[in-house]
């Protein structure tokens, strides 16, 4: 071995240990326990995994699968899990008004729910208004739910007068009663949009046209924790924002990794991973969850006088983001991020 | 291995995880010992035994009657009974002073005779304080979970038979309701004074177990779908905490124990 082989191995393992070691420093090292849904919504956390982005960044983190987000939220109240990826925007503000001591840190999923109809019946339904007078069934509190509502409200429309809604337990739920005719249309989730294709029926819109970049699955953590150790949430950040850049480029490396994750086949993997209306982005979008908030309240769903921004850090995303700048500043994910973290919050 | 032999071995893997979900509540070593007050709000308790809803859900009960809350809460602790329907009021004081108690469905509540009584918030609020919870002790002391889902599924069988009797007791001077309803709960402990300045804020919540309720809605929901109009309205007024991004195959009915 030529000795400068030597000395250049040598200063690329010291360089290592140097850019390894404050990282480490900086976040203890420490442990997270992240909990999460088996649906669409955990990719960026699932991709971060994959490619060691969390080691990267200083951070171990271990995966607990939930079978609902009720399950998961309560995990996260009682100190079970440290960190909620899947569990929606609604569900944790529920938990909120109830005294949840919750913080908003990130995000993980937004938009991306159908509306469906039969085909003979989807050309009477092409804007909010539409809705007027037909028979509506939808997933009662889903988020497409939500958003669908405060639409109708913004509209002038008044939900329980000027329209027959049913409401249902589950989005599989609402693609049945459109199949079977029961309804006009459906307010569907991202859930079944697989199901509601293979079997003939039409997406008439999307709960994007609703309410624009919506909050769907929100990265929820304890507020105590983040005051505590905000290095550690910061990396958690950090190392998401990498893997959000990494599914923008490599969607397919984006499509295996939720196949491999969840178990699914190629089909539905796609469809999770690459259906253009759900975007995936880390940026907590204040903006968005306070809207949601006001639907939630306006609909009656939540009775509270908090102030929901004192549950929502947006300031450890914005400094994982300017991390991430500083070490890359030409890069046009990041500056995209940024504007993008500017306009939401 | 070959798809169809996937599948069978996914068909015996399902079956087995659902008879051990069945044993759980089957296999009771004795019959749970379910406390009820004498007053017309433990109704619903009475007729899910008369009306045979909790053999119907697979679940043994033992109704054990008590003259006042304050002994049969006394029972509970003492692990003498492992639920209890008893006045909310007097419940909610205990959970201030420290009890490990959980409440896991709702009851009856006498209406007032005098109409007027109804405009006056603190007149209703001292009526509602008697009205009925059902309680079980804090995890691990507490039944599994899939034991207490059961027994709040045959809670709601029975009150969907009494709102379905005409002028019987679903429709007289008592009011039911089987839903644990946080937010009213929520009104009474703090009409009572009694979150204090210390406590945290989600103490009320950590001691009322909204699902359960909502898991044995979500039961009863897939059995009837919306044919049933009582249980409709239920799951209307229900706030059970929804799926962001529904699962893959989702198995809500998993038996966690008593998780929380």
């Amino acid at each position: 071995m030529k000795v400068t082989t030597i000395i250049r191995s040598t200063l690329t393992l010291l360089l290592a240990v140097a850019v390894a070691v404050p990282v480490f420093a900086a976040t203890g090292g420490q442990k997270l326990k992240v909990g999460y849904a088996p649906g669409g919504g955990s990719v960026l956390t699932f991709l971060a995994k994959d490619q060691k982005l969390f080691e990267k960044e200083g951070v171990e983190v271990e995966l607990v699968q939930f079978a609902s987000s009720a399950d998961g939220l309560n995990a996260l109240n009682s100190g079970k899990i440290d960190v909620g990826i899947s569990f929606g925007t609604a569900g944790p503000l529920t938990f909120i008004t109830k005294g949840a001591d919750f913080s908003i840190i990130g995000g993980q999923l937004s938009g991306g729910h159908p509306v469906i109809a039969l085909p003979s019946k989807a050309g009477k339904i092409k804007s909010i208004r539409d809705f007027k007078g037909k028979t509506v069934a939808t997933p009662r509190i889903y988020t497409a739910d939500i958003v669908w509502r405060g639409a109708l409200k913004r509209a002038g429309i008044d939900p329980n007068k000027d329209v027959n809604i049913i409401e249902l337990k589950n989005p599989s739920a609402v693609l049945e009663a459109v199949k079977a005719g029961k309804v006009d249309v459906g307010i569907g989730a991202s859930s079944i949009l697989l199901k509601a294709k293979e079997s003939g029926v039409s997406i008439v819109g999307w709960s994007n046209d609703f309410f624009p970049q919506h909050p769907c699955c929100r990265i929820v953590v304890k507020g105590k924790a983040v005051k505590e150790n905000p290095e550690t949430y910061r990396a958690f950040l950090r190392a998401i924002l990498q893997a959000e850049k990494i599914k923008w480029e490599k969607p397919a490396l984006a499509v295996d990794v939720n196949k491999r994750y969840l178990g699914i086949d190629e089909n539905m993997a796609r469809e999770y991973t690459l259906e253009p209306h759900q975007q995936a982005h880390a940026d907590p979008n204040r903006k968005g969850v306070n809207q949601m908030w006001h639907e939630m309240k306006s609909i009656d769903y939540v009775q509270s006088d908090l102030d929901v921004n004192r549950y929502i850090n947006v300031e450890l995303y914005r400094d994982a983001l300017k991390e991430l700048l500083r070490r890359h500043p030409k890069d046009k994910y990041y500056r995209e991020a940024k504007k993008r973290f500017d306009k939401q919050n | 291995m070959t798809a169809a032999g996937m599948n069978i071995l996914l068909g015996v893997i399902l079956l087995l995880l659902n008879l051990t979900a069945a044993a759980d509540a089957s296999s009771q070593s004795s019959p749970l010992r379910l406390g009820y007050l004498e007053h017309p709000g433990s109704a619903l308790c009475l007729a899910a035994g008369s009306k045979g809803f909790f053999r119907a859900e697979g679940v043994r009960v033992r109704l054990v009657r008590f003259h006042d809350t304050e002994r049969g809460l006394a029972a509970l602790a003492a692990g003498g009974i492992d639920a209890g329907a008893f006045a909310v009021g007097e419940t909610l004081r205990q959970i201030a002073e420290g009890k490990e108690l959980r409440i896991i469905a709702g009851g009856g509540t006498a209406r007032g005779a005098d109409p007027l009584a109804d405009l006056d918030e603190a007149a209703t609020l001292e009526q509602e304080s008697g009205g009925i919870v059902v309680a079980v002790a804090a995890p691990p002391r507490a039944p599994g979970k899939e034991v207490l889902v059961r027994l709040v599924t045959a809670l709601i069988r029975a009150y969907q038979s009494l709102q379905k009797e005409p002028g019987g007791i679903g429709h007289g001077a008592v009011h039911f309701d089987p839903n644990p309803d946080y937010r009213r709960i929520e009104r009474l402990w703090r009409f009572h004074d009694l979150q204090g300045e210390k406590r945290p804020r989600d103490f009320l919540a950590n001691h009322v177990y909204e699902e359960i309720y909502c898991d044995a809605l979500d039961r009863l929901m897939d059995r009837t779908g919306t044919k049933d109009g009582v249980l409709q309205k239920l799951f209307s007024e229900a706030v059970c905490v929804p799926d962001c991004c529904p699962p893959v195959a989702k198995k809500r009915d998993k038996n966690k124990g008593g998780s929380r």
